[in-house]
């Protein structure tokens, strides 16, 4: 299933490392990679 | 030298390699690193770099500019900055002070396309560009638009007064002013 939207009933840790907060919309692109989501906790961004 | 002295002089030697090793590791995890705001949104580009974020604390960027926590970012896909909030001046490589607390906005090329001068200018072809006003360039660098400080006469003659604005095509012909 190709997921583009959803909405989180929890709060979810990303492989990535961020935690998308529970009762928020995620939004996905079509190559699977995450495009917008709210923060439940500070991410450190890691810039190259 | 007695053991003593000498260890003292040790002591202060690994004190000052310490002090080396910590303002190093220091700069790279605020220059390298970003800390996104809980409960903000975050838009990521499609292979997972940030487009916009909100700061959780002040980030020097490693210009040397610090951008101001609480507000927004927003990055072009190549990584460069399109805009941000300063939370203290910053002196641009040109001279330029820019002011804290206003917004700076770039173009996909790293040239600047609106900043706002935290203290008066002087351009190369001899305008003084006001305090607290707005400065505008085209993508290719040319000047857009900025408030004089001084009158200023241009090279065709024409005076232009102190605290008018003046506004320039593309080409750097002024059609306001």
């Amino acid at each position: 299933m190709k997921m583009e939207k959803f909405t989180l009933a929890e709060n979810w840790k990303t492989l990535e490392g961020m935690v998308l907060k529970a009762g928020t919309e995620v939004f996905w692109y079509d190559n699977g990679k995450l495009k917008s989501f709210t923060l439940a906790e500070d991410w450190q961004i890691p810039l190259e | 030298m007695t053991v003593f002295k000498k260890s003292i002089l040790n002591f202060v030697t690994v004190l000052f390699f310490l002090s080396f090793i910590i303002q190093i590791t220091h700069t790279e995890t605020k220059t390298n690193v970003i800390l996104a705001k809980a409960g903000s949104k975050v838009v990521l580009f499609s292979d997972g770099t940030p487009r916009h974020i909100t700061l959780a604390e002040n980030w020097e960027n490693p210009n040397k500019s610090v951008i101001k926590a609480g507000t927004d970012i927003v990055f072009y896909e190549n990584g460069q900055l399109q805009s941000c909030i300063l939370a203290e001046n910053w002196k641009a490589p040109n001279g330029m002070l820019l002011k804290a607390g206003t917004k700076v906005v770039a173009y996909k090329n790293a040239n600047p396309q609106k900043i706002t001068l935290a203290e008066n200018w002087k351009h190369p072809d001899g305008m003084i560009f006001k305090a607290g006003t707005d400065v505008l360039w085209y993508e290719s660098g040319q000047l857009q638009s900025c408030v004089l400080a001084e009158n200023w006469r241009a090279q065709n003659g024409a005076l232009h007064k102190a605290d008018t604005k003046v506004a320039l095509y593309e080409n750097g012909k002024i059609y306001l002013g």
